[in-house]
């Protein structure tokens, strides 16, 4: 549905169609929503070609309007609720109950679609107009660079400087938002970071008593005919394989014997044990420490169902 | 019935002295010298003892001995039970740490073992890709710990209360090497033969150990509960093949100068084979290594010019080829005289044997009782006494054929129980 007209039958309710100088409230005074003319045109028509260019469509889709705050939290305490009114390529209408002010200047805009979920984008307030119980309210669109929730911001990305998952909006920003409804949070991954800094280590295994490196796996010998379990070493000869236990000589491997991984040793701090453990290497404070020791973080992404206007034009 | 009484009384009444001591000969020559004499002996000095002990207000020993003790459980395909073992071992003691061989199992034990020690220091996980046996799976342990004591336990065995702490307080006598723990029914309520299979263990793993350990003469620790000093273990370098590696251990230990020690106190709670073949099966496993290590691998213990001889070895090694194959075979020869000679009275001669029987193990089972920490359960359990005569005669047939098979093809080397490459691989003794 077109709107080629303004679908006011009282001209005074029409926004367009008050002076400027009789806007209430406008706390973001913009030259143009003021009205050239300051009064209605002839043929009863809200546009105004030099103002309005883009084409607009008349639609009453329930609306919530979330203000943005610094650093991009919502401003929870004053969500507004109310009806589009038009929608352009560039901006859209919208009237909300109450003559509670938006406090800032950027907002969230949802709108409701016709499956019932809401779609969002971030717009600035260009005009406010006071009514009686009501204001209504034309905001821009900001172009996709400088939406808030570009991908940039909402999902996270790797930070080479610092070794961390960051997200261009702050973890508790997103979950206010995820709170208000606006985003859909979704696990991306688990990950363990170091537990002093939250940076990104480098894993190895180690010996689990000092977190060292140089460890080496004893080789065992498993002699069939006696049971004896021991290190290759007590069974090498001049040349051959003597069993320490029976004194049997030239073992064959396979036939006589099997080779068993005996336990790790460390040459740092003289542990030994079956296996060796994951051990973390913070490389941006520096700090070693046990797998067991490390903070397993939770990373989120976050999705947005975004407002598309040209949806709604023809 | 009351007839026949009266007719076998009449029988027995008109038997001369001699008479009823040809008649009675097994028992007077197996089985009341081996067990029953001593038994009620040792019950009736300890029984002496404890009352001196109150009169004189003596205290009883605290556990002042606390070495370092490391947990052996070397099982294949126990996923099932290793779970509950190992809870019921961990924590018991202070000093502990644990070491599990999972000797080539397919139904997940190891998984279980895997998750039981993420939680927890000091507890090691061994797998083995192919299945060893269980010498090598318990040698296997050696490499990997420096504790002072070796417990094993059986993977499907449970602990009694301060059963680590009873075990260890022998080795505070540097000379001994290893201590035997009491292995105590666990199921004895199943069916006959296990409740039968529950006297058994009270009178001879229990009560017959006891006297065998104060006449120093133990020659076995049993392989579900038992305590070995590590540098003992590793100066024999640990078990031999099987079966029979835990008497064979002993026996090595012992020839080494070793001492080997029983605490009734530090008890294991075990499952019994609940079906005659089993039994019959485990007791034939069990004779084999009468044959194979006493009269064959350790005969050298037997000869008063060889180094390692000792008047107590010879004993231990004599009484076990004398008891256990010798008058197996007199009991045999002579019951199958008996038939012949005294036909006409082979119901009355049974009847006289079951009674003599009968008696010897009311009072066997007494001293069990005295000695015993749950009376009431053994009480119970004791309700089938009047059996055990006929359960014996089961098992002395299951001795006989081990040691028949043993003795003319080494059956005991075509087990199952020691894997394929290992049986060709080793020494038939």
């Amino acid at each position: 549905m077109i709107n080629s007209s303004c679908r006011h039958s009282d001209k005074t309710q029409c926004p367009e169609s008050i002076p400027a100088t009789e806007i209430k409230g406008n706390r973001y005074p913009d030259s143009r929503c003021q009205s050239e003319s300051g009064h209605h045109a002839a043929n009863d028509t809200c546009a105004r070609p030099n103002r309005r260019s883009e084409l607009r469509v008349s639609i009453d889709n329930p609306c919530m309007i979330v203000p943005v705050m610094a650093e991009g939290f919502p401003d929870t305490q004053n969500i507004s609720v109310g009806f589009a009114l038009d929608i352009s390529k560039k901006g859209i209408g919208f009237e909300i109950a109450g003559d509670n002010r938006i406090a800032t200047n950027q907002v969230v805009f949802g709108l409701e679609t016709d499956d019932g979920e809401m779609e969002f984008v971030s717009a600035i307030v260009r005009f406010i107009e006071s009514q009686v119980a009501s204001q209504r309210i034309g905001a821009e669109f900001l172009p996709e660079v400088q939406q808030l929730f570009t991908t940039a911001n909402i999902r996270p990305n790797y930070d080479c400087k610092e070794l961390k998952f960051r997200t261009g909006l702050s973890i508790d920003a997103l979950r206010a938002w995820e709170d208000c409804g606006v985003l859909v949070g979704a696990l991306n991954d688990k990950i363990l970071v170091c537990p002093q800094c939250e940076s990104l280590p480098t894993w190895r295994l180690g010996c689990p008593s000092c977190g060292a490196s140089s460890t080496t796996s004893d080789q065992l010998i498993h002699h069939f005919a006696c049971a004896n379990i021991g290190h290759a070493s007590e069974y090498k000869t001049d040349g051959s394989l003597r069993c320490p236990k029976c004194k049997f000589n030239d073992l064959v491997v396979g036939v006589d014997f099997e080779y068993l991984s005996g336990p790790q040793r460390c040459h740092n701090c003289g542990w030994s044990d079956s296996k060796l453990s994951p051990i973390g290497n913070c490389l941006s404070c520096g700090l070693r420490f046990a797998g067991h020791q490390a903070l397993e973080i939770v990373i989120n992404g976050y999705d947005v169902r975004r407002l598309d206007p040209l949806v709604y034009l023809p | 019935m009351v007839t026949m009484l009266e007719d076998w009384i009449h029988w027995f009444t008109s038997l001369e002295f001699h008479q009823i001591c040809l008649i009675l000969l097994p028992i007077l020559l197996i089985d009341a010298p081996r067990y029953a004499v001593g038994s009620l002996l040792m019950c009736i000095g300890d029984i002496f003892y404890d009352l001196m002990k109150v009169f004189i207000r003596c205290k009883d020993p605290q556990y002042d001995h606390c070495p370092s003790v490391c947990i052996v459980l070397a099982g294949l395909n126990e996923g099932e039970t290793i779970g509950d073992t190992m809870e019921s071992i961990w924590g018991t003691y202070p000093r502990m740490e644990m070491v599990i061989v999972d000797d080539g199992s397919t139904d997940g034990m190891f998984e279980v073992v895997e998750r039981f020690a993420e939680s927890r220091d000091n507890v090691i996980c061994l797998r083995k890709t192919e299945r060893g046996g269980k010498s090598s799976a318990l040698n296997m342990a050696l490499p990997y710990t420096n504790a002072e004591i070796l417990v094993c336990v059986d993977t499907d065995s449970h602990l009694g209360p301060n059963a680590i702490w009873e075990i260890v307080q022998p080795f505070k006598e540097a000379n001994v090497a290893a201590v035997s723990g009491a292995v105590i029914a666990r199921n004895p309520f199943v069916n006959l033969t296990t409740w039968l299979r529950a006297i058994e263990y009270l009178r001879t793993l229990f009560l017959g150990r006891m006297l065998s350990d104060r006449l120093n003469l133990l020659g076995i620790v049993s392989g579900a509960f038992g305590a070995f000093r590590t540098s003992a273990i590793k100066q024999v370098h640990g078990w031999d093949v099987g079966p029979g590696e835990d008497g064979d251990l002993v026996i090595r230990l012992r020839k080494s100068g070793y001492r080997v020690k029983f605490r009734p106190y530090a008890q294991c709670f075990t499952n019994l084979p609940v079906a005659v073949v089993q039994l019959f099966k485990q007791r034939r496993r069990w004779d084999w290594s009468v044959v194979t290590f006493e009269c064959r691998k350790h005969i050298d213990l037997l000869n008063p010019f060889h180094s390692s001889f000792t008047a107590s070895n010879f004993f231990m090694v004599a009484e076990r080829i004398v008891f256990t194959i010798f008058f197996q075979f007199a009991f045999w020869i002579y019951t199958i005289w008996l038939m012949f000679n005294m036909h006409q009275n082979v119901v009355y001669i049974l009847l006289l044997n079951y009674i003599a029987y009968t008696v010897l193990e009311i009072f066997q089972y007494t001293a069990v009782l005295y000695y015993s920490l749950d009376r009431k359960r053994d009480l119970k359990i004791g309700m089938a006494v009047p059996l055990v005569p006929i359960y014996y005669l089961f098992l002395r047939t299951a001795t006989m054929v081990a040691v028949l098979e043993e003795m003319l093809t080494r059956r005991s080397f075509r087990d199952n129980f020691v894997p394929a490459h290992v049986r060709s691989a080793t020494w038939h003794w």
